[in-house]
């Protein structure tokens, strides 16, 4: 089988069974979490060098070599914060979308998720060509980053526009209502995961309160659809990140 | 032999297999510096990666196997007993509460009332079999009565004040209304606990598997099955009473009592004048008591023979009478078992509507919500509106292209959550949209050259296997005739039409002339120029003389020439109804 498949196959399987397992198991306990790990642990891993060998490359020709600062802009606490943000971020983003996904969203989330793993894989190849590492790598990342996820978010915004189910009682709600009706989602216990993800559930209640109150200016629908699609740029980039995983630790070869 | 290094005074290697030794000197003589890349891996060396294919593997595994587990449980959860699950340990404590989709909702709802509505069609059958077997069992009673002098009597003198029902009520039907509105009732009962148990059956399904309803899916489904329990109850059908259902037999007894009493009247009558002369004959020692006794023996005799006349009727015809008051019984209750079923249709039908509501009211899209979705959804409704009411209006516009255009765009929308109400309100209006009746017919021409007389006419005129007659007018022997017929035919838009015309000619002396015409079109009614709901088609046809025809009957009307005859046919369509369901736009 032709490399670049297996890569996105092999990173699209392990997405869907961690977001799978956690959302079954989430309405069972909060140790659902546990589902998460492994993906997190391998975007946290994968992002790492993505974060820090362009910099460090940039470094290497911006500083001279006798310089002093060079032990400080080693671009490591850069490359923390980056990663540490960009992991905690997409990883409770997507657990988010995950549990109120319906089925043709979550079918949806899933294409994405492979094409963007596969032209990754292809892309690279590609920027191989003409580029060093680890400027070949970065630049995949971004340009299918960005290829993708803008045809994505307009796809997701208007299936959200079309079939996304908001409750009738939204329509007279005053606003604390329309947050408990946001909050109903949540499973009825009070564990610090639904803390957490009580917020984004009460957002998105709120976004969704001020597009029904001011249901006389169309376009805030259309804003609010586009904004929550736009979490598809965090798939994609999550997808090439794992994807990149796949290919430097598991599927590994002498060259790469 | 290296000098020592407290002899050369040279640098010292620190670390490595050459500790505590000088380091070595270049080929000019000088100390070798130290290495710039001394503790770093050396360029080109190979890179120690962490193994972490394993660990992907095997996390991958891992979750798989969990996830199955855990999907296959959640299976099995759903599918075992109640009870037993109540103590299975994959139960959580605590329930998720699911707000389920308008679709869904609908879904459950249709599917509750379609559950509701076979369940009282099943009942409807036994149970007024059950309310009618009493009547039936009453059968042979009423019959002896029927069959008795008494019983004859009293038929006689109630059917002479026309209240032959009220001893049919009291013996057939004795406690009927009482039954049948009890069935009423219990078919009601039957139609809502249906429903409910069909909506508790999916609400436990949930529980089972560990979910609740959410309280918007709860309020709509409360909210559904209270509308339910007074959307047209099948008791508000409207279900013949027993007296109606008693004066409607009685009637008929009434009619076979007159004939009877008529024919028995003679009979007796001959008995009673003969008895009676016999009677005088042998009284006629006793003086004037002759009279007395000629009478005595009158009434004796007529009794007697009353009696005997009875009991004749009853071996000829009992089985029979019986028959039909048992075949009276079943028509009744043949026509209340039809009613019924159209309640119930129609409560299915009102149910349906009332969860469409309750649909509606439940969530909608983003699309829906915002103006630019409500002014799609708003112009599909006004085009639908707008080509129904051009219809609804004109019967020229009622072809049969129009038509089909205007079901397929209904049909099209039927699923959608805004319209589908509207779409379905259509398609049923729609449903008697091709009909129309024929009003008048004018038929005006006048007879073959040779055979005009100035004598009247008459005949028939057959529209679509429809005979008409055509009353005797006359007819003058240059103008001819004006036939002008008000048949009320029903017809079809975009049918053949086919007719054919029979005419006799009434001569004084000689025999009766006939003559016949047919043809053929197409009931087209596009390009109405009057508009509205009324249309007239001009057709033609020739007549021809029949030499060989004896009787209207036997005219031949297939003739291709002859003289010619203008018809023009007056249609009228029914109004379509004014649509309810249009959807608020502004």
């Amino acid at each position: 089988m032709c490399r670049p498949i297996q890569i996105a196959i092999l990173a699209t399987l392990l997405a869907t069974f961690s977001f799978y397992l956690w959302r079954i198991s989430f309405n069972y306990s909060d140790w659902a979490v546990l589902a998460l790990i492994p993906l997190t642990v391998i975007i946290a891993t994968s992002i790492w060098p993505l974060t820090l060998d362009p910099w460090k490359a940039r470094l290497d020709i911006a500083l001279r070599a006798e310089s002093t600062w060079k032990k400080w802009l080693t671009g490591r606490l850069r490359a923390i914060l980056l990663s540490s943000a960009f992991t905690l971020g997409s990883v409770t983003l997507l657990a988010w979308q995950a549990l109120r996904a319906s089925v043709i969203e979550a079918a949806l989330m899933f294409i994405i998720f492979f094409v963007s793993a596969l032209s990754y894989s292809f892309g690279q190849r590609l920027l191989l060509r003409h580029f060093h590492q680890p400027f070949a790598r970065a630049f995949a990342t971004s340009l299918v980053t960005w290829c993708l996820a803008v045809p994505a978010t307009i796809g997701i915004a208007v299936v959200s526009w079309n079939f996304a189910v908001i409750p009738g009682r939204m329509m007279d709600a005053g606003f604390q209502e329309a947050l408990q009706i946001g909050l109903l989602q949540l499973p009825p216990r009070d564990g610090w995961l639904s803390n957490i993800l009580s917020v984004l559930f009460g957002y998105e209640a709120a976004k969704i309160w001020v597009v029904v109150q001011l249901r006389d200016y169309p376009v805030l629908g259309w804003i609010f659809s586009l904004d929550s699609a736009l979490f598809s740029f965090i798939l994609c980039r999550t997808s090439i990140i794992v994807a990149q995983f796949v290919e430097v630790h598991v599927l590994t070869r002498n060259e790469v | 032999m290296a000098k020592p290094p407290k002899d050369t005074q040279g640098p010292i290697v620190g670390t490595g297999p050459t500790r505590g030794h000088n380091r070595s000197r270049n080929k000019d003589g000088r100390w070798r510096a130290k290495r710039s890349d001394a503790g770093t891996a050396r360029e080109g060396g190979p890179k120690v990666k962490p193994n972490l294919a394993r660990w992907f593997w095997g996390s991958i595994i891992f979750m798989a196997t969990l996830s199955i587990l855990l999907s296959v449980m959640a299976m099995l959860h759903q599918g075992a007993d109640i009870t037993v699950r109540a103590q299975d340990e994959y139960v959580p404590a605590n329930r998720s509460p699911i707000e389920v989709s308008a679709s869904e909702l609908e879904n459950r709802l249709s599917a509750a009332n379609l559950a509701a509505t076979d369940a009282v069609r099943r009942q409807i059958v036994p149970m007024l079999d059950a309310a009618y077997q009493p009547a039936y069992d009453a059968v042979p009673k009423y019959v002896e009565y029927h069959y008795s002098v008494w019983g004859e009597y009293a038929e006689l003198g109630a059917a002479a004040i026309g209240d032959v029902g009220a001893k049919l009520e009291e013996v057939l039907f004795s406690g009927l209304e009482p039954r049948l509105e009890s069935v009423s009732v219990r078919l009601d009962e039957v139609f809502s606990s249906t429903f409910q148990v069909e909506i508790e059956k999916e609400i436990t399904r949930m529980a089972v598997s560990g979910a609740t309803l959410g309280p918007l899916t709860e309020n709509a489904i409360g909210n559904a099955l209270r509308r339910m329990l007074v959307t047209v109850p099948v008791g508000t059908a409207a279900i013949t009473g027993t007296k109606a259902i008693a004066a409607m037999v009685a009637k008929k007894i009434a009619a076979k009592l007159a004939t009877k009493a008529a024919l028995k009247a003679g009979g007796k009558w001959a008995v009673v004048g003969t008895t009676a002369g016999a009677a005088a004959a042998l009284c006629s020692w006793s003086g004037p008591g002759a009279g007395l006794c000629a009478a005595a023996g009158g009434v004796g005799a007529w009794l007697v023979a009353d009696y005997g006349i009875v009991k004749l009727d009853e071996y000829w015809n009992r089985e029979e009478f019986e028959a039909e008051l048992l075949e009276m019984i079943d028509e009744q209750k043949f026509a209340l078992q039809v009613a019924l079923k159209n309640a119930v249709t129609a409560r299915a039908l009102a149910v349906q509507e009332m969860s469409g509501v309750v649909v509606e009211q439940h969530d909608f899209t983003l699309r829906e919500l915002s103006g630019v979705g409500n002014g799609e959804i708003c112009r599909t409704a006004t085009e639908l509106v707008t080509r129904y009411d051009v219809m609804r209006g004109s019967l020229g516009e009622r072809t049969p292209e129009a038509l089909s255009v205007l079901r397929a765009a209904a049909a099209v929308e039927a699923s959608n959550l805004s319209i589908g109400r509207l779409a379905q309100e259509i398609t049923d209006n729609l449903s008697d949209a091709e009909r129309m009746t024929v009003t008048s017919v004018e038929i005006k021409g006048n007879l073959p050259q040779d055979q005009r007389a100035g004598r009247d006419v008459s005949g028939r005129l057959v529209v679509n296997g429809n005979s008409i007659e055509i009353p005797q007018i006359s007819s003058d022997e240059s103008n001819g005739f004006v036939i002008v017929l008000e048949p009320e035919i029903n017809l079809l838009v975009g049918e053949p039409l086919d007719y054919a015309i029979a005419l006799e000619q009434h001569l004084r002396i000689w025999g009766h002339r006939y003559f016949g015409g047919e043809g053929k079109s197409q009931i087209a009614t596009a390009g109405n120029e009057a508009g509205g709901l009324e249309h007239w088609i001009n057709l033609s046809t020739q007549i021809s003389y029949d030499e060989h025809a004896g009787s209207l009957n036997e005219v031949s009307t297939n003739s291709t020439v002859g003289e010619p005859l203008s018809l023009v046919f007056g249609l009228r369509a029914p109004s379509l109804p004014t649509l309810q369901k249009v959807p608020e736009c502004q």
